[in-house]
Formats: C-alpha cells, sequence, structure tokens
C-alpha cells in the first residue's frame, strides 16, 4: 500500500475525468474535451505543499474493451481471494502489447495501490454496459467512490444513485464545471474517508488549500488596490515649445492615456487570473469609460522642469548666499542687508526673467523652458466605483470559476451597480470615504493600505455570501 | 522590490518561499530578521555597487560639507575680529552674530523638525514650516539630481519618485543631519579661530552701542548667558567692573582709560558663549538627527509598500496541484453534417442491435426504417447485454449470408464509440466482401421513441468512422428530428 494517497480518476470514455481532474487540480491547461479518448496516457496531478506529495490525482484513459477485459479475468480466476492478483496479472501480461492499452494504463496506478474514482454522467442514462467495468474496479479491491458528474443535466442521477450504490460504499454528485471552492474541498475529504491511512494527509491537503484560497484573496485585493489607486492618480504630461500648437497634441495625448489605463487594467486582470491559476483564460468586455471629458491641462515650466514660483525661490536662496558671502566678508557690518537684498535681487530677478529663459536654448538645442500638455488624473467620483466594480467582478468570477471550464469569460455586466447594493453599511461608508480620497489622490499610500483592507473584507464576505 | 512588478505571483511565491526554505535561513526569525535575511538573498552584484557608490556619494557630501561649514565659519570669525590693534572687538557684534544669529537660526531648525502632526495644531506653525521648507537644500534634490551619474539617479529617483511617503522621513532627517553637520563644522572651526586669534594675537574686547544701555544691563545679559558654566568657571563670568571699563565711545576723549590686559579678559566668556550657544546645539541636534535618520530608514523598512504580501509569501506554504506535463490533443475538429439529407439506402440492411435497444415496440423499428430510409433484412443482437460468445455467433451467421449485404449496426448515439466496437468492426470486415456497406446508426432512443441526435453526438460517431479510415464505413444520419 502506498504512503501517499493516489487516486485513480477512472471511468467510461467521455464522462468528464479529466474536467474532474481539472476542477480538483485547479489546472486549466488540461485537455478537456467532448470527443471521447482525450485522454490517452495516465497523467499525475500531485498535490505538492513546500514540494511535499500530500496527494496525488491520477487521470486516465477510459475503458475501451471492458466486457473482453472481465472475460479474460474471470477465465483466470479461481477463487474469489484470487481477484486482486488477476487485476495484476492482467496487467502484466497485456502490458506492452497492442492489445488492452487503456485497460493497463488505467489498472496500472489501482494496482499499486491508488484508489478508485469512478467517474459517471448523471445528464446520460445508466446502461449495463457499466457493470462490467464497475466489476473489474471491484476486483482490484482497491478503496473506491463514485462520483456522478451530471454533464448538462441532472436527469438520470437518481437512477445512477441507485445503480452505483451497488458497487461503491460513497456516491456523491459532483459537477466539475458549476462546482464551488467549498465542494470541491468537501470531495477531497470524502476521498480521505476512503482509507483511514488517507484521512489525515487529506486534511493537511484541505487545510492548504483553504490557507491558499485566503492567501490569493488577499493578493487580489492587494493587486486590485494598486491598480486602482495607480489608475486614479494617472496623468501624462509632454513638454512642448512656447511656439508649438498644443491642441495639435492633445488627441495623441488622450489615447495613450486611453491605453495605458486600458493596459493597466488588463495587467491586474492578468494578474488575478494568475493568481486563481486560470492562466489560460479569455474574457469578453467593454472597454472602461474615463467619465470626465475634460481631462485636458496646459501649464508654463522653466528650467529643468521648475515651475516659476520654484525657479524664483531657488534664485532668491542663491542670491540671499551670494548675500550672506558678503555679509561675512564685511564682519557683519552689514547687518544681513546683503543676504536679504540678494534674495530679493535673486527671486524678483528670475520671477520676471522666466518667460525670457523660457525661450532660450542651451547652445540652441536644449530648451530652457517652453509648455506643459497634461492629460488626467480622472477626478470623477464615480471613477474609483467603475474602476473597482469591474475589479470586483472580474475577481469573483475567476476566483468561482471551475478550471474545467474552456468557454471565455465573460464580464459583462447588465447593471454596473449591483455590487455596490450588495454591501452593507458599514461597508458602503468605508467605500464612499475610499473613494473620495482617491478620486482627489489624497494620501496615495495610507488610501491604498486601507483599499487593501477594505477589499480583503469585501472579497472575504463575497465568498461566504456567494448565490 | 519593483524589479517583481512584472512577475507572477507563483514565481514571486516559489522564489521567497525558497528563501525561507534554505538551509542557513535563521530558525523562528522575527519579521525583520526574516524580512532581512531575504534582502541578502536577494542582492545582486549591481544592488551592491549601487549602494557602494551611493555611500560614496554620501561620503563625499559630508566632507564638501564639512569643509564648506569650516571655511564660512573661518571667514565668519576673521570678519567679526576684525582688529587693527586701536578699535576694539565689538561683543554686541560678537554675541549678534555667534549668539543671537546662531540660537535663531538653530531654533528655526527646531520649528522645521517639528513633525506636521504637531505643528497642524499650533496655530501659525505650519504656514512658518511650510515657508521654511521654500528654503530647505532639499528642494535642490531635483537639480543636483541632472549632474548625477545616470545609475545613481535613476535608483534613487525611482524610489523617491515611487514611495515619496515612506522615504519622506529619510529625505528629511538626511538634509538636517547634512545641515547640522555643516552647522557643527562652521562652530567648531569658529572656536578653533577665536582660539587660534586669541592666542596669536592681543585683542580689545569692548562693548559700544548708540543706545542708552546701562553696564547693569549688559551685567544680566551676560550673567543669563554664563548660567550653564558659571558654577564651575566663574571667573570666566565677566563682572560688572569688566563690564564698566571695557564700554568705549566713538568720541576719544570721553573713552575710559583702562589697562589693555583688563579687555582681554572677555576670550573665555566669548568662548565659553560660542561653545554653549553654538557648538554643543549642534552637535546635540547633529545626534539627534542621526538617530531620528535611523527611525526613519527603520520605519521605510517596516512600512514598504508590498512588505505584508512578502511576508505572506516567505511564510506561507507553495501549493502546487498541476500537472507537471500536459497531454496534447491534436484530433482534427470533425463538422458535423446532421443537416444533410440521408440518401435512401436501395438495399435492405442486416440490422445489428448493438446498443442493447428494446425492439418489442415494432411501431419503433417502423419508424426507424420510415425515417432512415432503409428496410431490414435481417436483425441480431450483439455487443450490449450479450456476452462475447454472443457477437461470435452473430458474425458467424452473418458470414452464411450474402457476402455483399450491406449491414447496419444500430448504436446509442449518447454513449461514446468504444474499442470493442471498432473490433467488432473490424471482425466483420474479415467476412463477406471488402466492398460491403456497413453503416453506423446512432440513434437516440427515449420512452420508446426516436428523437433528435445531439450534434456533439453525432460528430463523435463521424470522428470514429473517420478514424476507422475504411470508405466502406459510414454515419447513416436519422432525421429523427422529424418523428419525435
Amino acid at each position: 500500500m502506498s504512503l501517499i494517497p493516489r487516486f485513480a480518476v477512472v471511468g467510461h470514455p467521455n464522462k468528464g475525468k479529466s474536467s474532474i481532474v481539472a476542477t480538483l487540480a485547479l489546472d486549466d491547461s488540461v485537455s478537456v474535451a467532448r470527443s471521447s479518448g482525450t485522454t490517452r496516457h495516465s497523467q499525475s496531478f500531485p498535490m505538492k505543499v513546500d514540494g511535499r506529495i500530500l496527494y496525488e490525482l491520477i487521470d486516465t484513459p477510459g475503458f475501451q474493451r471492458a466486457r473482453k477485459t472481465l472475460a479474460w479475468m474471470q477465465n483466470e480466476a479461481e477463487k474469489v481471494h484470487d481477484r486482486p492478483e488477476v487485476v495484476r496479472r492482467f496487467v502484466d501480461h497485456w502490458q506492452g502489447t497492442d492489445q488492452f492499452i487503456d485497460e493497463c494504463e488505467l489498472l496500472k496506478p489501482i494496482i499499486n495501490g491508488a484508489g478508485i474514482i469512478y467517474v459517471v454522467d448523471g445528464s446520460r442514462p445508466y446502461g449495463t454496459e457499466y457493470e462490467a467495468e464497475m466489476e473489474i474496479l471491484r476486483w482490484s479491491g482497491q478503496p473506491s467512490m463514485a462520483l456522478i458528474n451530471p454533464i448538462g443535466s441532472d436527469e438520470y442521477v437518481e437512477e445512477w444513485r441507485a445503480a452505483l450504490n451497488q458497487y461503491f460504499r460513497i456516491t456523491r454528485v459532483f459537477n466539475a464545471m458549476t462546482v464551488e471552492f467549498q465542494k470541491r474541498i468537501e470531495i477531497l475529504n470524502a476521498f480521505g474517508q476512503l482509507q483511514e491511512s488517507w484521512r489525515q494527509p487529506l486534511q493537511q491537503a484541505v487545510g492548504c488549500l483553504a490557507e491558499m484560497r485566503k492567501n490569493q484573496h488577499q493578493q487580489a485585493a492587494a493587486e486590485i488596490a494598486k491598480m486602482v489607486t495607480k489608475m486614479c492618480a494617472f496623468k501624462l504630461e509632454k513638454k512642448i515649445s512656447t511656439e508649438a500648437e498644443p491642441m495639435k497634441y492633445q488627441s495623441a495625448l488622450a489615447s495613450k492615456f486611453f491605453n495605458k489605463l486600458r493596459k493597466l487594467e488588463a495587467k491586474c486582470r492578468r494578474q488575478v487570473q494568475a493568481l486563481y491559476q486560470h492562466t489560460h483564460l479569455h474574457s469578453q468586455e467593454d472597454a472602461i469609460e474615463l467619465l470626465d471629458s475634460d481631462l485636458f491641462k496646459l501649464k508654463d515650466w522653466y528650467l529643468w522642469g521648475l515651475s516659476k514660483i520654484q525657479l524664483s525661490a531657488i534664485s532668491a536662496a542663491a542670491g540671499a548666499t551670494a548675500g550672506l558671502a558678503v555679509d561675512a566678508a564685511v564682519g557683519g557690518a552689514s547687518l544681513m542687508l546683503g543676504a536679504i537684498s540678494g534674495g530679493i535681487l535673486g527671486g524678483a530677478g528670475s520671477w520676471f526673467m522666466a518667460d525670457k529663459i523660457a525661450r532660450k536654448k542651451i547652445s540652441g538645442v536644449l530648451p530652457l523652458g517652453g509648455k506643459i500638455l497634461t492629460f488626467g488624473p480622472v477626478t470623477n467620483r464615480n471613477f474609483p466605483y467603475v474602476l473597482l466594480g469591474r475589479a470586483l467582478y472580474h475577481q469573483r468570477l475567476v476566483a468561482g470559476r471551475p478550471h474545467a471550464q474552456r468557454d471565455a469569460l465573460s464580464l459583462k455586466q447588465q447593471n454596473q451597480n449591483d455590487w455596490l447594493n450588495e454591501l452593507n453599511q458599514q461597508q458602503r461608508k468605508q467605500l464612499d470615504k475610499l473613494c473620495k480620497c482617491l478620486s482627489q489622490a489624497e494620501k496615495p499610500d495610507e488610501t491604498r493600505e486601507n483599499l487593501v483592507l477594505w477589499l480583503q473584507k469585501t472579497i472575504s464576505f463575497s465568498e461566504i455570501n456567494r448565490p | 522590490m519593483s524589479r517583481d512588478d512584472d512577475l507572477e505571483y507563483s514565481e514571486l511565491h516559489s522564489r521567497d518561499r525558497s528563501i525561507t526554505l534554505t538551509t542557513d535561513a535563521p530558525e523562528s526569525p522575527d519579521e525583520e530578521g526574516q524580512l532581512s535575511y531575504w534582502l541578502s538573498k536577494m542582492v545582486t552584484p549591481a544592488d551592491q555597487q549601487l549602494a557602494a557608490e551611493i555611500d560614496s556619494g554620501h561620503r563625499l557630501i559630508r566632507i564638501g560639507l564639512g569643509f564648506l561649514g569650516a571655511l564660512f565659519g573661518w571667514l565668519t570669525i576673521i570678519g567679526l575680529f576684525q582688529y587693527d590693534g586701536q578699535n576694539r572687538v565689538n561683543l554686541v557684534y560678537l554675541l549678534l552674530v555667534l549668539v543671537v544669529l546662531q540660537l535663531s537660526l538653530t531654533g528655526l531648525t527646531l520649528i522645521a523638525m517639528l513633525p506636521q502632526s504637531l505643528t497642524r495644531w499650533l496655530p501659525g506653525f505650519h504656514s512658518f514650516q511650510q515657508l521654511l521648507r521654500w528654503f530647505s537644500p532639499g528642494r535642490l534634490q531635483k537639480l543636483f539630481s541632472r549632474f548625477m551619474p545616470a545609475t545613481e539617479r535613476d535608483g534613487i529617483l525611482q524610489l523617491l519618485g515611487r514611495q515619496q511617503k515612506i522615504y519622506a522621513g529619510i529625505g528629511k532627517w538626511q538634509v538636517f543631519s547634512w545641515s547640522q553637520l555643516f552647522a557643527v563644522a562652521f562652530n567648531l572651526a569658529a572656536l578653533i579661530s577665536v582660539f587660534g586669534l586669541i592666542a596669536s594675537r592681543d585683542i580689545a574686547f569692548g562693548w559700544s552701542s548708540t543706545l542708552d544701555i546701562d553696564p547693569d544691563a549688559i551685567l544680566s545679559v551676560t550673567n543669563m548667558l554664563s548660567w550653564p558654566w558659571h558654577a564651575w568657571l566663574p571667573a570666566s563670568v565677566p563682572d560688572l567692573q569688566l563690564i564698566e571699563t571695557s564700554q568705549y565711545f566713538r568720541v576719544q576723549n570721553t573713552a575710559v582709560q583702562v589697562s589693555p590686559e583688563v579687555l582681554g579678559h572677555w576670550w573665555p566668556f566669548v568662548m565659553l558663549s560660542l561653545l554653549f550657544y553654538g557648538l554643543l546645539p549642534r552637535l546635540l541636534l547633529l545626534m539627534f538627527c542621526k538617530v531620528q535618520l535611523g527611525a526613519a530608514y527603520a520605519h521605510a523598512f517596516q512600512h514598504f509598500p508590498g512588505r505584508q504580501e512578502l511576508l505572506t509569501r516567505l511564510n506561507s506554504a507553495v501549493i502546487e496541484t498541476r500537472a507537471s506535463e500536459h497531454e496534447s490533443n491534436t484530433d482534427a475538429f470533425i463538422s458535423a453534417s446532421d443537416t444533410e439529407k440521408p440518401q435512401r439506402i436501395s438495399e435492405a440492411l442486416i440490422l445489428i442491435n448493438w446498443a442493447g435497444f428494446e425492439f418489442d415496440n415494432t411501431k419503433l423499428l417502423d419508424d426507424l426504417m420510415s425515417i432512415g430510409q432503409f428496410t431490414k433484412k435481417t436483425m441480431f443482437k450483439a455487443g450490449i447485454n450479450c456476452r462475447l460468445e454472443d457477437d461470435e455467433q452473430v458474425i458467424a451467421e452473418i458470414s452464411k449470408l450474402d457476402a455483399g449485404a450491406p449491414i447496419g449496426l444500430i448504436l446509442k448515439a449518447w454513449e461514446p464509440p468504444l474499442g470493442e466496437l471498432a473490433d467488432f468492426i473490424a471482425d466483420l470486415r474479415k467476412i463477406g466482401s471488402p466492398q460491403r456497406m456497413i453503416y453506423l446508426l446512432p440513434l437516440a432512443i427515449k420512452s420508446q421513441a426516436l428523437l433528435r441526435v445531439e450534434n456533439n453526438d453525432l460528430q463523435e460517431w463521424q470522428r470514429f468512422a473517420q478514424q476507422l479510415a475504411d470508405p466502406w464505413i459510414t454515419v447513416h444520419t436519422i432525421m429523427s428530428g422529424d418523428a419525435a
């Protein structure tokens, strides 16, 4: 008996074995197809915690010749207690030949100690042809349970349950396409019930997965907060010469601004998807709206990007320093008049000369001043709400999406304000305060930290109250 | 950490967790210890070089400021002690510059140092502090950064630009430390210069003012200023007689004739004033700034963005559930042609009920033949619900019939084609003509009624037929939707 719990997911072809494995192993790269025979070789999905394997799922090909296999075994077995040995002999006998390839592949992990997870489709009627498969599995003598995977509908679930109960001690319904995280955890716990020695590692695995889920939510909150804070404060600047026509640059700047915002949102989406281990996900959604129509501003700049006031202050300080030297040289007899007058002269001179400086160029190439065009930031009070609403909706769909699903993720919301109505009074009050800070770009670091905490609470709340 | 921005969480988590799990990692360290260890593992040679360059830059700034401070201190003393051997050094000047001005500047420095959380509640202080900030040398950082080497500039500006709030404390106390260093150098040089001048020249101190100041008033000022040292150096505290004899007037004939050595008795008072009101406060402030700078670094280390996320990554186990390799599925997509109208099958079919359907109701079979546009020659049962021997028997029976008679295999449309069926078809091919048509008839039957076969199921059967690579085997679509 192997020490690490191993579970072979077996059954008829095309009954969702790979879907179940994809969902339980949180792996969206498993080949899941409507056509049968997609899986040709057994594939292992070890659950590792810091490199240590706690359990292993094995996706197997479906039975292709169950009647013939059983007939061979029946022919070989003389007594009931011979049966597990006969199953082993079957694999030994046919392995490496061109016959019973699928049966050998699927029985191999079982004879090596793996528990059996038998999968059937609850949307299709029960048939007697399944009995040969179930009988072979019973012959193996390994602990087993059955999962009814209702692909599409649950019309025949009860019919299946009645049949499966005759062969398996535990039968559960598990829809790999719609199942929630909590149900996945429950199934893993059920796996642990198959054998006493498997219970502890499975419980440990379940604890680790719950912890991982919590971390995923926390990291998602941090990513969303980072993105929202950045997008709310984002602005673009372009320096142009005093003679250039500013309006000429407006549309290019606007388009660059919009693209950058879109990229920031897309980057956050990717990070959140990667957090929840959805690396092959495609999504469809509407582009974000900026809400503010007037994001274009124009101001002057002088030497090294300094404003007129900054330039004057620096010149005043320089003048004062020079004056101070004069004061020192005359032994303080000037009563600091040198410093005061130097400061006034320097400051006033640069204030009045700033515009002239702006038109000059060092060596005729490097401009000493000009105009700055700015686009953004979006200061509309609703902008943070829109960003958060979109991000939370995406996070919620991604977090709840089983890894067996292969269709594109639709992010088109009917009513974008639904999420606000789901918040309780306290959450709403905190959100309003945070959004005010975000739209006014107040204390960005502090706001971000508070937003992370708010998002963590909201995401956990949403997980518990998921409809 | 800015380098990590483009990395995925799983990569970061694996990397950081592996640092926690390294054998030489400290056992059960506190958060700071853990972060320091992480940092030591993450530092690249380029980072070390940048840090070394920043360190040498800091050293250069400190040396430069020390030198400048000392130079200004020396120049100031030279200016203040202008003494041609006839006119006395006016103590009023000395006290104004070395005590009053110095204390005022120290006061301004203290106001500038006050935390904003405090000045917000003191009327006028906040605005005054803002005004002082305009004269802070820290404001010139942008200007100076233009002249720095690109690598240092980028490194520093990245830190200051991205995490301005976190590093604001460091910036503030760094600038204060430097300015206090300048002031200490100034005062130290001034003190040494005063001592040098006193030692090398015979300086006559005196005091003079246009204002009508009583020597008693001067005495109360000197007593007040001497308070810190009067107990242990009473000789250095000027007495009324010295003050009276030191007063001089512009008009020569009104001057009191005194012995020149008496006028030199002021020097201990001057030096101690410079020491207690110039050097010592600045030294204390320098030490205070250093402590604050250290605290600001510790604060930044404790509050840098992403710290909590990093600690989570360091302390949470890396959980992997995915397969290391994935099977590729390269099957070609087969489009279903269920809309194609099936051709009438001219000859009667040998039907084999492989699906195990119950055809007790003759109406169902009649419907099937009517919709499928075929007739039945004979019908056998094989496959589902039969033994392998039954399958062999059916093959034997068919071998006795017309070798070219087409065969129709009745199948469960919703169940996938299995290897066993492929084997049976291969056995059928071994008997009769190789050009005998074999029709696959996938049916959807529920409660003895024919239903339309689902598109996906039909595709599955068409794919199966294609994989058999036999031109005489085809899926015969039953347009059952019409009958349902």
